[in-house]
């Protein structure tokens, strides 16, 4: 399969806000960021909060300027486009936003909302887009004669599928979600990720997934790339990233999920400290001051080289610990 | 709440997609507009506010058609009489030319006006003021002024505040912390102040240049100052609106400024813009009312709402109550100034999909969110 969406080294930089005699500084909320993603796969992100996850997703829509590196959509580079020449990708990838209340417009019907990115890009003519539209909300399970009623009729959820129908509308790519059902009730969350699923079946779409939910991720994402502090530390399969975990950070991240399966042989490795600023990251390794495995590494190597980066067929990692070296997670 | 999806299908479990196409077929797109249309004929209040300003409207623009008494021919001699017949004069005064000065149309009008009636004209209906002014008259046409000084207040309102106020929230960094700062300075004048101060600078010119002038000055002052509160409502409206996700998932999608501004800043703005042009214009009516009180804004002999309430000041005396000189005028201005706001509610209503306690609607975001 071809690469649909190929991001080498993107770096997204925010200058942070000038404080009294301090020297001025940026915040390196991406730093450093690979990701592959093939036509019709689903990417998982996962990551604690402030990682840069959302910063990606608005990077790759065209909401935020890369600092740095490339972004490779169908083999075409995206950085350093003007907002002309970046126009024609922006129907390629469209976004599902995390919050289904702020999203949508509150004075626009349905049908607007649905036919509003068709207008943008001159797709089809009036009436066949109102057709598609309608023929969309019947795809995400809302019934079309709720066209002309507005956001607030409809639930969290039902929102929700507006705004997956609404990306649908002009046959993406590649949808980013970011955190599409964080917002929503766990029991409509299954309902929606169902969705997802049967849609990218249908309309064979490629999804980057954020979420800082595991299982969410796992029901969803053929492969996961795990984000901390503006670096990917782990890529792999989804079996691999859950069975064997490699980098500690992500072994960190996966025992703290609850799992009654797990056996208590296998006690969660807990994570201790808060993430450091992205203004200031450690030098070396960027999670050496909470790896619970820096013991193990000779010569405080993680504190001060950049870890290497290792592979084992299709799951590859940064961490300067030699594999099968340290005690099975 | 949360009650989702299926259940919103009509019965069955799931739909077949050819009936749901042959259905959408049928299915008429609504925009919001068109149903903003709807809520607002369904709204009572909102029509016959409507009805009532249209007819008010209507009267003051064509005062000088009507058949009544000069609304500044004096009779010093009598005491104000009070609203009695007769119901109808001949011979009366008809419309003094001298004492008013009346642009091309109105002078058009009021010669068809004495084609029509000749010298037949109507009694005094509302009665007359201490100089024997008859109020119907005055009233009516004192709200040609009052009419004239809430156009000025909307068109500066909506043409300068909104245009100004928008541009600043959209462009913002410095030109708008700079575009502010200016409204700023101008907000800390003292409005009456600043018409004195205007008025006194250009006195000797204005005399040269006759009353009419003068009242275009002070037409000038009341719009530069109304557009103020409309520009930072506005501005603030801009910003707000600009980092709503709604905005920036149109700009992922590779909307144009001006579809954004047309698709989604207008129709949300357009509701507090309304709110606050109803809140505008009374007070704007009271502030003419109050400076030609003090003297300052429309010269006798014009009338307008306010002279009139100057005038129903000076009626009140303990020896004789002519209640009708301050209570007429005061149900014409209240009567009005309540429509706009009725009015002004209504389209407000309309224009907002949720409806009136609408934003107790929204849950709470759930966790995570
Ligand atoms: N516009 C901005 N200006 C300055 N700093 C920003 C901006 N946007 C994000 N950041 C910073 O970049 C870092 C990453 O933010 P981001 O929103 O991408 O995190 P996230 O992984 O999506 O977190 P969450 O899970 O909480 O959504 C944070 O430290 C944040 O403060
Ligand atoms: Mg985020």
């Amino acid at each position: 399969m071809s690469a649909l969406l190929e991001i080498r080294d993107l770096a997204v930089h925010f200058p942070r806000p000038r404080r009294w005699r301090e020297p001025p500084a940026v915040v390196r909320a991406v730093d450093g960021v690979d990701l592959d993603l093939r036509r019709g796969e689903s990417l998982g992100l996962v990551g604690e909060s402030g990682s840069g996850k959302s910063t990606i997703a608005r990077t790759l829509v065209g909401l935020q300027r890369a600092t740095a590196g490339s972004i490779r959509l169908d083999g075409s580079e995206l950085t350093g486009l003007d907002a002309r020449g970046w126009f024609p990708f922006r129907r390629r990838v469209q976004m599902v936003f995390q919050d289904p209340y702020g999203s949508l417009d509150p004075r626009q019907t349905v049908l607007s909302i649905l036919t509003e990115p068709m207008e943008i890009h001159a797709l089809r003519k009036p009436r066949e887009r109102r057709l598609h539209a309608l023929e969309l909300l019947e795809a995400v399970g809302l019934n079309p004669h709720y066209a002309n009623r507005y956001p607030h009729e409809f639930s969290g959820g039902q929102r929700q599928r507006i705004a997956i129908a609404r990306a649908l509308t002009v046959h993406p790519e590649l949808v980013i979600c970011d955190e599409p059902v964080s917002a929503l009730d766990v029991s409509v969350q299954a309902q929606v990720l169902n969705l997802l699923r049967e849609l990218q079946e249908r309309y064979d779409i490629a999804y980057l997934f954020i979420s800082h939910d595991l299982a969410v991720v796992r029901s969803l994402c053929q492969r996961v790339s795990v984000l901390y502090l503006g670096r990917v530390v782990e890529s792999a399969p989804r079996d691999e990233i859950f069975e064997a975990p490699r980098h500690p950070y992500t072994q960190a991240l996966i025992a703290a999920v609850p799992d009654p399966t797990r056996a208590a042989a296998h006690p969660p490795v807990l994570l201790e400290g808060e993430p450091p600023s992205p203004t200031r990251p450690p030098p070396g390794c960027r999670f050496h001051p909470r790896c619970p495995a820096r013991a193990l590494v000779p010569d405080d190597r993680c504190a001060r080289e950049e870890p290497p980066l290792r592979t084992d067929g299709a799951a590859r990692w940064t961490c300067h610990l030699e594999p099968g070296s340290a005690p099975e997670a | 709440m949360i009650t989702d999806q299926r259940e919103m299908r009509s019965g069955e479990d799931r739909l077949d997609p050819a009936q749901v196409l042959a259905d959408a077929r049928r299915i008429r797109g609504a925009g919001h507009w068109r149903r903003a249309r709807a809520r607002l004929r369904e709204s009572r209040t909102a029509r016959w506010s409507q009805r009532f300003l249209a007819v008010a409207v209507l009267l003051s623009l064509l005062t000088p058609l009507l058949p009544l008494p000069s609304p500044t021919a004096l009779d010093l001699r009598a005491l104000p009489r009070p609203p009695v017949g007769p119901w109808v004069q001949i011979g009366g005064n008809g419309f003094r030319r001298e004492y008013w000065e009346l642009s091309a149309v109105d002078s058009a009008l009021v010669d068809v006006r004495e084609a029509l009636f000749g010298r037949w004209q109507t009694g005094p209906y509302l009665g007359t003021d201490s100089k024997g002014r008859d109020l119907l008259s005055r009233i009516l046409w004192g709200s040609r002024t009052s009419l004239l000084v809430a156009l000025a207040a909307t068109a500066c309102s909506l043409l300068i505040g909104v245009t100004y106020g928008a541009f600043a929230g959209l462009i913002g960094g410095r030109t708008d912390r700079l575009m502010m700062r200016l409204v700023d300075v101008l907000y800390s004048l003292p409005f009456v102040f600043l018409v004195i101060f205007v008025l006194a600078l250009l006195d000797a010119w204005l005399d040269e240049a006759g009353g009419a002038s003068r009242e275009l000055v002070f037409y000038a002052l009341v719009g530069a100052v109304t557009w103020l509160t409309m520009a930072r409502v506005v501005r603030g409206q801009v910003l707000a609106l600009k980092n709503a996700e709604f905005v920036q998932a149109a700009r992922a999608m590779g909307a144009s400024t001006s579809h954004i501004v047309f698709r989604h800043l207008v129709p949300n703005l357009l509701s507090v813009v309304i709110v606050y042009l109803t809140l505008t214009i009374p007070s704007i009516l009271l502030v003419e009312a109050f400076l030609s009180f003090l003297g300052l804004g429309i010269q006798p002999p014009r009338v307008s709402w306010g002279l009139l309430a100057a005038d129903g000041v000076e009626a009140i005396n303990p020896l004789h109550s002519f209640w009708w000189i301050v209570v007429w005028p005061a149900v014409a201005m209240g009567s009005t100034l309540l429509a706009l706001n009725l009015l002004g509610d209504g389209v407000r209503d309309a224009l907002d999909p949720r409806g009136r306690a609408a934003d107790t609607d929204r849950p709470a975001p759930g966790p995570g969110a």
